[in-house]
């Protein structure tokens, strides 16, 4: 758990008509960047003044050296803020915090995400091909993304299946249409999933009665992000969990969904 | 650095080598922050509110975020007092930091049950919760009535050789009945503000945003109510008093000793930059140097008007 003061190397807006706008921060933050594993988050500091008072949770991206990318979309007035920042603003960020991904015990891994929920999947999808795997992507969105971010983010990824829900980019539907349909042609070895709950619930229920092991990263409304305010708990099988410091990575049957 | 400046403070029977400490519920049972505080640096650590048995809190959504403040609705969520003494505070001990306790229960009796398990542990203080928002069954109740707030104070002074501070409410008519009424009962000094009750909705689904549907609000809003109510019983008593509400820097925190608070709480604040108090610390050092002065106790109370 580091304390850093990183700086902004790059950032990139991903932003086009009937599109929905993503943004990519680089930022230059040696000690967390090397020490960040697949699944764990940073504490992002917005400004230096009190409002917004809060850190906000991003989960990591992907590292490079000495720099780590955050992937995200303007929600509210923090994201508004940040998404203003240029090259060699300083940022307050701690972490790597929280839990990581645990490694499929076989191929083939599939990653389901909805939204921004590709950001801690994205870093997955690398870590496990570095690891030999040959992890499927299946990403949910409501509409389209812009040809650049495209083109970003095919440097990276192969076997990615796109959803919308308006039909604008690749195939018309849900994610977890796609996860069952793609079961009826070949199984996963294991599931990790982000993204909206809603989505998480969903892919749950097909799943929980099946063998296959799943994971997902959760979000949470925090405040310190290490455990202290005890203020970003969900409900779990055998009581509450704190996101930040038990998760945000939890067995998928740990959790409670009906009453979350 | 300030070897010759002096930054020790007596709050009663409670000597702290700076006045700065983190408060409860903001630094949970210390072991959290250790990892980013040097906590041989605090004047003292006051940890999370125990209660005699261990405790859920409340449902979530615990947390809505305003400007410039924060409304929580933990519900006293702790490990118990027992857990704590067995399990965390062998941890704490290892520090050159004053640990201070955080208790509240149910009935006056709890209250005393709590001062005298806790008298045996090798702990420094102890904090009187009678002012938590989130509790319906009890703590507001006690730091809303002078006569259960003297009750209780009485009856934990009575169960412990311990140093006793009692946290207040600022949700009362007359803060200065209830510092006479606890001063009485045998407590060491008063330490407020806790936070004021608050409530958010979100629009969409009509629904609380906060699954207590109301909670407590804390932050640097806080910070201008929290100055008037000290000054409130400045004006009219010398107690010992530690400040509380929305330090977010040196110069909150002098304005607190200014008006006549003996130590400060950070709280808020460290959620927001772990090294607050750390930062408070050296900030006062400092000051007091440019200010020509050589102890924070020439600062203390001392409000021009």
């Amino acid at each position: 758990m580091i304390l850093e003061v990183a700086t902004v190397v790059e950032h990139r807006h991903f932003v086009a008509s009937k599109a929905e706008s993503f943004h990519i921060l680089k930022l230059r933050s040696p000690e967390i960047a090397v020490q960040a594993m697949p699944g764990q988050f940073v504490m992002l500091r917005v400004n230096e003044l009190f409002d917004p008072l809060l850190r906000r949770p991003f989960s990591i991206f992907h590292t490079e050296k000495d720099c780590l990318y955050l992937f995200y979309k303007v929600v509210g007035k923090g994201t508004s803020l940040m998404s203003q920042w240029s090259q060699g603003r300083e940022v307050s960020l701690l972490g790597p915090l929280g839990n990581g991904f645990g490694l499929p015990s076989k191929d083939v891994p599939w990653l389901v995400a909805g939204g921004a929920g590709i950001a801690p999947l994205f870093f997955l999808h690398h870590y496990l091909k570095h690891h030999g795997y040959r992890p499927k992507i299946l990403w949910g969105l409501r509409y389209r993304i812009s040809q650049e971010l495209i083109d970003f983010l095919s440097k990276y990824l192969d076997n990615i299946v796109i959803y919308t829900e308006d039909g604008s980019l690749g195939y018309q539907g849900l994610v977890t249409e796609g996860v069952e349909k793609l079961y009826q042609i070949t199984k996963p070895s294991k599931i990790y999933a982000c993204g909206p709950i809603p989505m998480l619930k969903s892919v749950y229920d097909w799943l929980k009665n099946k063998d296959i092991p799943m994971e997902v990263s959760l979000e949470a409304q925090m405040a310190c992000g290490i455990g202290a305010c005890l203020g970003c708990i969900i409900k779990g099988k055998e009581g509450y969990k704190k996101v930040c410091c038990e998760g945000p990575v939890f067995d998928a049957r740990e959790i409670k969904w009906d009453e979350i | 650095m300030g070897r010759d400046i002096n930054l020790t403070v007596k709050l009663g029977g409670l000597e702290l080598k700076n006045p700065v400490m983190v408060a409860s519920g903001t630094f949970g049972y210390g072991e959290e922050y250790s990892w980013l505080v040097d906590l041989n640096q605090l004047g003292a650590v006051v940890v999370k509110g125990l209660s005699l048995k261990p405790k859920l809190g409340n449902l979530p959504p615990r947390l809505v975020e305003t400007p410039c403040g924060l409304i929580n609705a933990i519900g006293l969520e702790n490990i118990g007092v027992k857990r704590f003494v067995e399990e965390k505070l062998p941890f704490l001990k290892q520090f050159d930091t004053k640990v201070i306790v955080n208790i509240f229960g149910y009935s006056v009796g709890e209250y005393a049950q709590l001062a005298e398990f806790l008298s045996s542990a090798s702990i420094d203080a102890l904090e009187i919760n009678i002012s938590c928002p989130n509790i319906k069954e009890s703590g507001r109740l006690f730091g809303t009535d002078p006569k259960m707030a003297q009750e209780v104070t009485k009856a934990v002074c009575q169960h412990t050789h311990l140093p006793v501070f009692v946290k207040l409410t600022p949700m009362v008519t007359d803060i200065t009945g209830i510092v006479e009424a606890v001063m009485e009962a045998g407590a060491d000094g008063v330490s407020l503000i806790n936070t004021i009750p608050a409530m958010a909705v979100n629009i969409y689904t009509r629904r609380p945003r906060l699954g207590n549907v109301t909670g407590g609000m804390s932050g640097p809003c806080l910070k201008p109510i929290a100055l008037k109510l000290i000054w409130d019983i400045v004006q009219k008593m010398r107690v010992p008093i530690i400040g509380i509400g929305g330090i977010t820097n040196y110069e909150d925190a002098l304005e607190f000793l200014i008006v006549g608070a003996r130590a400060v709480q950070i709280g808020t604040a460290n959620f927001v930059n772990p090294k607050t108090s750390i930062e408070i610390i050296e900030g006062i050092q400092q000051y007091l140097k440019k200010q020509g002065l050589k102890d924070i106790n020439e600062v203390i109370g001392t409000l021009r008007i």
